[in-house]
């Protein structure tokens, strides 16, 4: 038998090349050498620009193509529109929509039965490549369809939703397709769709009973596709194809509120109100006024910071950190976001650099800060020294860190991926864990073993563009808290790292990297980026989608809930190539 | 005859399954009555214990991971030296059996060919945190990641389809025909919307895997998810996935009974002939489960690490009895239930007409290598590959009982077989030429 010596594997222990307990999203592809073609550029040569050609585009997925980091980044000199397209409704917007729908089942209706949504590359949900109904989720579809049609059909309940239907027939039956229909599928049916769904209706009806009819027929009207997607079609105008005013409606509600349109905005796109960018931002400002508008700009924050990922996580160091910290830490963050975001109208500056965060007893006890006199959440001035903005934020230091440790590796990974918008390297295949490589090691801190594995040989070459951000949060440890030293010895947050243009500046500490947003705009084109890219369902994979708003947003002359806004304004909104 | 009675009675089916087994064992389609079972675990194995040599000696080795097959081997291959050059590390999990990310695996291929239901079921203690290729994702591709039912009780519906009523007894009409008829309406308009669209190449791309979808799960409504001969009566009393009803498939304390009732509920749906492809994705690549709960092999240790990726020969021997015990669960739950006259071909068993393929995306667990290599151990080199093995005679296209040398070949070749038993002849799987591998073939 012919017997292979795996060079490879002798080569990355003598590298020292070593992966945390558990480093999610780093333990996999190809090794990542010097002058490797299998490397990417992106990740092992610093100096990437914006506006650069992704290296390994790859094949389209079956569904179209999804934006990737570096392409969200950039900026263009004028706005782009993007193509045409369908856009199938998420789990969430699928729920939502049918609850007010159909407010008189809220009670007894157990929610949408599709499983997680696909995330696009760039990690949102939203992203209308990604959302396809395939395998499994034309049953999940069928059974979300077939409770809720049970329940809305049920004595009692459709009575008050159709009162005719005490009597039945025919012409009720099509009082239902049109109204239920209309809701549904967020525009009025063309009358071959309305007689389409009657004769199903009587087709069943005949066989069964009036309430059996109208239950099938719901069944078909919630699972048809034109309930299922969001159509975001237009009709042929000169230059590229302008969506009707219920598409137009359908984009708002569920961009700013996400669910359904409601009366009053069906009303106005079936009067034509919303044919001017003034009308259609007024939507917008009415709907991001509301709790729903509220939570749908808040969802956004949650899928690029992922920092609801520590609910339940545990750390050694504090038994009660899964059940009853990690909690309040996610609440602190939403409330941080809160505040900035919809409270003082803040941009991403302030995002980055607010000298405050917000609290409660218990988390400010946790924190050893107190500030809190209320029984409630209020802001809290940090001390010098412990942090400022987003990057301070425990939950997401919390989520950057392992069980009992910190990770240099993932706190480095969330500036240099989710602040930066840098592709995140592919790390080697074979990565022993850091308590291999280093046993044996004299380290008295996290940053010296870290150090010891990753900036040396095949490893250093692609930790040193991001790892170095790590270090300057070493000042937390892995619950999110201050510390002065570990094991004894002080904190050591000065490091060398790369900027995205390649050039590299030395940090000293957390509030030197946050402070970065006030000296370039990387930090302002990357978030402005994702945030088109989520709020617009990835836009078929273009971006510069609002090129002024987002110079306004760097600029400072737009916070982000403005910012939010103005995309309704942009021609992408109503206009498609 | 009566031989098929009884045996059935032997296993504890029950009386009517075992009569209805009887009767209707003459009934035999044109061709073999093939099936397809894909059995995924995670991160490998340790080689020194996996090793049967070529004169598939499962015992030879440390703690003889594969011993519990013995009473199958006539039905067993392993294959000795297979590689994935697609992928590598937990990554490969997306290669496994779609040859590469993205591409439809080879069991949503082979049922879309033969016009049948591709069942995707998991038994995982925690639910996925990705649908990409990370540590904790989905492993099987059906135009998207697929989330498997996670719950037996909840799958039984869906293997049985045709079987039993799915509503309510006290319904005085056939709701079924009305949700076909839903389905066929929706298929229509999902038509209609290609039309409308034509021109917009990834929109008509996405509204055609909806299509199949829905076509799919029409063909399972009506009752096609399986052979074509359904020789039960009812569904049969399956202990295991009934004793889940209600309970929560994510609590690691019911691992074991999650496992024992997909394997006892997809090996009986195989029996009833109602189902023909099923597909188990047995945890996740990074599955920190601990091996300790009831009914387990009694470790208590996560599975990922430290057991998968122990380098001493302490923690190695852990994780081959870990390992054993799921082959010991294959064994008793599945293999011994399908060791016996097949219902739609009485002249062969059903493991004769059954193609089972049990993977995993890494070869050594410690070493994280997916293709052919050597790890190092106590300063001796040990051969490390896919610890993957063919089990059934696909009908007649498999050999069995022994070990396959193939020397670093492509994964996807094995694929290209599992499909050709199946008799789907696929020209390349994961965007390369494929070839069935002549070494399994009879």
């Amino acid at each position: 038998m012919r017997r292979l010596f795996l060079s490879l594997f002798a080569a990355t222990l003598a590298a020292g090349c070593v992966a945390g307990p558990e480093e999610p999203g780093t333990d996999g592809g190809p090794e990542c050498v010097p002058g490797d073609p299998a490397c990417d550029p992106a990740a092992c040569e610093p100096g990437q620009t914006t506006c650069v050609e992704d290296p390994d585009p790859g094949e389209p997925s079956p569904t179209g193509q999804m934006a990737k980091f570096e392409q969200v980044r950039s900026v263009c000199a004028e706005s782009n529109v993007g193509p045409r397209l369908l856009r199938r409704l998420t789990r969430a917007e699928l729920e939502a929509s049918l609850k007010d729908i159909f407010p008189e089942i809220a009670g007894s209706w157990a929610g949408v039965r599709l499983s997680p949504d696909s995330a696009s590359a760039l990690g949102f949900t939203t992203d209308a490549a990604a959302l396809v109904v395939a395998g499994p989720t034309a049953k999940e579809m069928l059974k979300t369809a077939e409770e809720v049609a049970e329940l809305v059909t049920a004595a009692g309940t459709l009575a008050s939703l159709l009162p005719c239907s005490t009597t039945g027939g025919a012409a009720c039956a099509t009082e239902f397709v049109e109204d239920i229909g209309l809701r549904l599928f967020r525009r009025p049916l063309t009358a071959p769709e309305v007689g389409q769904y009657v004769d199903y209706f009587s087709s069943v009806s005949q066989r069964s009973d009036f309430e059996t009819g109208l239950k099938w027929t719901l069944v078909a009207l919630i699972q048809s596709p034109r309930a299922f997607y969001r159509s975001e079609i237009g009709t042929p105008t000169a230059g590229g194809y302008a969506l009707s005013q219920h598409e137009i409606a359908t984009n708002l509600a569920y961009t700013y509120a996400g669910t359904t349109p409601d009366q009053a905005l069906l009303d106005k796109a079936a009067a034509g109100g919303l044919s001017d960018p003034a009308s259609v931002r007024a939507e917008a400002e009415r709907l991001l006024a509301t709790d729903k508008g509220r939570a749908a700009l808040h969802a956004f924050f949650v899928e690029w910071l992922e920092y609801k990922q520590i609910l339940g996580q545990s750390r050694d160091d504090l038994s009660n950190f899964a059940d009853q910290v990690s909690p309040l830490l996610i609440e602190e963050t939403r409330a941080f976001i809160d505040k900035i975001v919809f409270q003082d109208e803040g941009d991403v500056a302030d995002l980055m650099t607010a000298n405050f965060t917000v609290l409660n007893q218990e988390l400010a006890s946790f924190y050893g800060m107190g500030g809190v006199s209320s029984g409630g959440w209020e802001p809290v001035t940090r001390p010098e020294g412990r942090g400022i903005g987003l990057l301070a934020q425990g939950s997401l230091l919390a989520r950057t860190a392992h069980q009992t440790a910190t990770s240099p590796t993932l706190r480095g990974l969330l500036v240099f991926t989710d602040f930066m918008c840098n592709t995140k390297p592919k790390p080697p295949a074979i990565i022993p864990s850091i308590e291999e490589t280093t046993s044996g090691v004299e380290a008295a801190t996290t940053r010296e073993k870290y150090e010891l594995t990753h900036s040396v040989g095949a490893c250093g070459n692609c930790h040193k563009p991001f790892e170095p951000y790590g270090y300057t949060l070493e000042q937390f440890d892995e619950l999110g808290r201050y510390r002065a030293d570990e094991n004894g010895v002080p904190i050591n947050t000065v490091a060398t790292a790369y900027l995205p243009d390649g050039s590299q500046q030395e940090f000293t500490s957390l509030e030197d990297v946050a402070q970065l947003v006030t000296q370039n705009d990387d930090i302002e084109n990357c978030v402005s980026g994702l945030l088109s890219a989520y709020l617009l369902s990835g836009a078929g994979g273009t971006n510069c989608l609002a090129e002024p708003q987002r110079k306004a947003l760097a600029a400072g002359e737009l916070g982000i809930k403005d910012f939010a806004l103005s995309l309704s304004e942009t021609a992408h909104f109503t206009t498609r190539r | 005859m009566r031989r098929t009675f009884l045996k059935a009675v032997g296993l504890g089916i029950a009386a009517p399954l075992a009569y209805k087994m009887s009767k209707l064992a003459v009934a035999q389609p044109a061709g073999r009555p093939t099936r397809l079972f894909i059995l995924f675990l995670p991160h490998g194995a340790p080689m020194e214990h996996f090793e049967v040599g070529e004169a598939m000696d499962l015992s030879m080795s440390g703690e003889g991971v594969l011993s519990p097959l013995d009473p199958y081997r006539k039905y067993l291959q392993v294959l000795r030296g297979l590689s994935n050059h697609v992928s590598t590390n937990h990554e490969a999990i997306t290669s496994v059996i779609t040859g590469r990310e993205g591409d439809n695996s080879i069991d949503f291929q082979v049922a879309s060919a033969l016009g049948t239901t591709a069942h995707v079921l998991g038994a995982h203690s925690y639910r996925a945190n990705s649908s990409g290729p990370d540590h904790d994702a989905q492993f099987a591709y059906h135009g998207g990641w697929v989330t498997p039912v996670t719950n037996p009780a909840d799958a039984l519906q869906d293997l049985f389809a045709g079987l039993g009523a799915v509503d309510s007894p006290d319904q005085t009409v056939d709701e079924a025909e009305f949700r076909r008829e839903a389905l066929l309406l929706t298929e229509a308009e999902v038509s209609a919307m290609k039309g409308e669209l034509s021109g917009l190449t990834s929109e008509v791309n996405k509204l055609q895997v909806h299509l199949e979808s829905l076509q799919a799960l029409r063909a399972a409504q009506e009752g096609g998810g399986g052979i074509g001969v359904v020789s039960c009566d009812g569904r049969p009393v399956l202990p295991s996935a009934e004793a889940m009803a209600g309970k929560d498939a994510f609590d690691m304390q019911n691992f074991g009974s999650v496992l024992d009732g997909h394997l006892e509920a997809a090996a009986h749906a195989f029996l009833c002939g109602t189902a023909r492809v099923v597909t188990l994705q047995c945890m996740h690549a990074n599955a920190q489960l601990l091996m300790d709960f009831p009914g387990g092999p009694g470790i208590s240790k996560n599975h990922h690490d430290p057991l998968s990726h122990s380098w001493d020969q302490a923690g190695r021997a852990e994780f081959a009895k870990v390992q054993k015990w799921f082959y010991s669960r294959l064994a008793e739950k599945f293999l011994l239930t399908l060791d016996q006259p097949d219902p739609a071909d009485p002249e062969h068993t059903v493991l004769d007409n059954m193609t089972i393929l049990t993977c995993s995306e890494i070869a050594d667990g410690a070493n994280h290598n997916s293709a052919l290599g050597e790890v190092w151990l106590d300063g001796k080199p040990v051969q490390s590959y896919l610890p993957w093995l063919l089990i059934g005679g696909g009908g007649g296209y498999f050999g069995g009982g022994r070990a396959v040398t193939l020397m670093d070949e492509d994964h996807r070749n094995i694929l290209a077989a599992v499909a050709a038993s199946m008799g789907v002849t696929l020209q390349t799987v994961g965007g390369a030429a494929a070839t069935p591998s002549a070494g399994v073939l009879a």
